[in-house]
């Protein structure tokens, strides 16, 4: 299925079943798509042909919820990406996903016990109970005339997660969905949508990779994240498209009364990306932590950042972004720190640092800090520059290759985000990295 | 280069290339947008050249309305060059604030830093001054002015 047109709409909702109050939004959802523009400002999008996009793209399954049962093709996919291993070892659920459809679903049985519900998206709307509570939060946070990719996401999404954190839950070790684009001139629109209740904890893991192809693919996936009252929730990613994705992704946090939403973000894939997970401090008290960093490469064009909107009085935001650029790669760091008027004492600080590793490469920072409350405070400073030579100089009297050398000194560029991920994802943010500067 | 500007309210825009090895270039910008103005700034410096110095400060308070673009662009062969671009927001009652700070680079052995800070009137310093028998309002304006340096 190509392009978009009333009639896929109409087929992707009648294969998921779907009730009609989801078709509505759908088919209200594609007539904006066709209402607005493309974005006026970030990377050049000319290079994706929206018509020529496959749509939806089934797999060879159905889902499973034992990898033994999952068709050994795919299995070996995962396999190598160390998926069932890293659930036998340290995580309480996972999902996969195969181009538009999950193909594994799992949480474990002592998670099911406290409460906590894991479901393919598809499965939760058509849910009598839990169809009612995605209704009134699916394509909320994130509205469908927010820009012409979340119109296009909100009429033909296809596989994502729903989870659901009841009361006073902790879990403590993490939940992930990994998603793998394996056709060429696809489109995966996967939507997360996560709820964390009053006074619980939630890490959930995101993970994605596709084939190298010569042929433009899209993901334009949403998040939409609701952290109740003294709640918290951790969402870490580590986005490795191949170069011939545009990844042009939405995700929001909504977060009310001292809950706190923290954002891990490493992008080393895509050929271009335009990527700004935001928060919405609604509540009193609310806070957004951001940690993230970008290697853009040879031929890819990665424009992403964090914003954060100050509704509520002593809401409290930090922004830590980091980026590098090389052969000839342009890594844009684009921020939006917001204060709306009565968020009295609101803070929020931003850090942004851009390194460009070599003379073909770019790199942008633009900022913009928006603020209507005299009682706030906010800070922001970037710095675009080189790496640095004095301590390539120190590593390489200590008998150390200057390539090694370098390789060190952007490792510990991007410490901060590493610390946060789990070793695993560390690991293979590292592997990017020296993938990248060989 | 030197410019220097005290602005209340209007539109103000300006492009300077700089193409001459080794030239420093410092624009001051100072505004007090009072209640019901509007002021917009959109300052670009694009250094085609070697060994330039930039420096773009503005500081200001804000109780109307104000929007600040200061932008950098570093092209490719401004080895050496260095910029800042800075903007130290007093808001002040129901001001509106925008800032926009940018740095674009192209050359490797450029380096740009740019921040913005958005503050109020330090409470301390005006309960200081009330103290010493100067109205609220009054004390507000002496210590904005001393800010400003006007």
């Amino acid at each position: 299925m190509k392009g978009l047109s009333e009639e896929i709409v109409r087929k992707i909702s009648a294969r998921k079943r779907e009730p009609e109050w989801m078709l509505k939004l759908r088919l209200s959802a594609m007539r904006e798509y066709f209402r607005i523009s493309e974005p006026g400002y970030g990377p050049d999008l000319s290079g994706l042909n929206l018509a020529e996009i496959r749509t939806y793209v089934e797999p060879e399954t159905e889902m499973r919820s034992s990898w033994e049962e999952v068709p050994e093709e795919i299995r070996e996919t995962f396999e190598k990406l160390g998926i069932p291993q890293a659930e036998r070892e340290g995580l309480a659920g996972v999902g996969a996903q195969v181009d538009s459809e999950y193909v594994y679903h799992n949480l474990k049985k002592r998670m099911e016990k406290s409460g906590v519900v894991y479901l393919p998206l598809e499965e939760a709307v058509r849910d009598k109970k839990w169809g009612e509570v995605v209704r009134g939060h699916f394509m909320k946070a994130v509205s469908i005339t927010e820009h012409k990719f979340s119109a296009l996401h909100a009429a033909v999404w296809s596989g994502g997660s729903f989870i659901y954190v009841p009361r006073g839950v902790s879990v403590e070790i993490p939940l992930q969905s990994y998603y793998r684009m394996n056709a060429a001139k696809m489109g995966q629109f996967e939507h997360t949508l996560i709820i964390v209740d009053e006074g619980s904890d939630l890490y959930f893991i995101e993970g994605c990779s596709a084939p190298k192809l010569s042929v433009a693919n899209l993901h334009a996936g949403c998040v939409e994240l609701y952290v109740r009252k003294n709640a918290r929730l951790k969402y870490s990613t580590v986005e490795s498209w191949s170069k011939n994705v545009y990844n042009l992704n939405t995700k929001r946090a909504l977060v009310e009364e001292n809950g706190v939403i923290e954002w891990v973000t490493g992008s080393f894939g895509s050929k271009v990306s335009m990527l700004y997970p935001c928060a919405i401090l609604a509540g009193e008290g609310a806070r957004m932590e951001y940690t993230g960093v970008t290697f853009a490469g040879e031929g890819q064009e990665l424009d992403t950042g964090a914003k954060v909107i100050h509704l509520a009085k002593n809401t409290c935001s930090v922004i830590d972004a980091r980026s590098l650029s090389q052969n000839g790669g342009r890594a844009m760091t684009r921020s939006l720190v917001k204060v709306a008027r009565g968020a009295r004492g609101a803070k929020s600080f931003a850090d942004c640092k851009s390194v460009i590793l070599d003379s073909q490469s770019d790199a942008d920072a633009v900022p913009e800090v928006k603020v209507d409350e005299a009682e706030a405070e906010v800070g922001y400073e970037a710095s675009v520059g080189k790496i640095s030579e004095e301590a390539i100089l120190y590593l390489k009297t200590r008998g150390i290759s200057e390539k090694r050398a370098r390789e060190m000194v952007v490792r510990g560029f991007v410490d901060r985000v590493s610390k946060e991920l789990p070793v695993e994802y560390a690991m293979e943010m590292n592997n990017l990295i020296r993938m990248e500067m060989e | 280069m030197k410019v220097e500007k005290f602005l209340e309210r209007g539109i103000e825009r300006k492009v300077w290339r700089i193409t001459e090895t080794g030239v420093k270039v410092k624009i001051r910008v100072k505004y007090w947008v009072a209640k019901g103005e509007k002021l917009e700034v959109d300052y670009r410096v694009i250094v085609a050249a070697p060994e330039v110095e930039v420096e773009m400060l503005a500081a200001g308070v804000v109780e109307g309305e104000k929007e600040l673009n200061m932008s950098v662009e570093f092209l490719r062969g401004a080895r050496g060059s260095f910029g800042v671009v800075k903007d130290e927001v007093l808001i002040v009652g129901r001001g509106r604030n925008i800032s926009r700070p940018i740095i674009l680079s192209a050359e490797k052995e450029a380096t740009g830093r740019h921040g913005t800070t958005v503050g109020r009137v330090d409470e301390r310093a005006v309960k200081y001054l009330c103290s010493r028998g100067i109205k609220k309002k009054r004390a507000k304006e002496i210590l904005i002015r001393a800010r400003l340096g006007v």
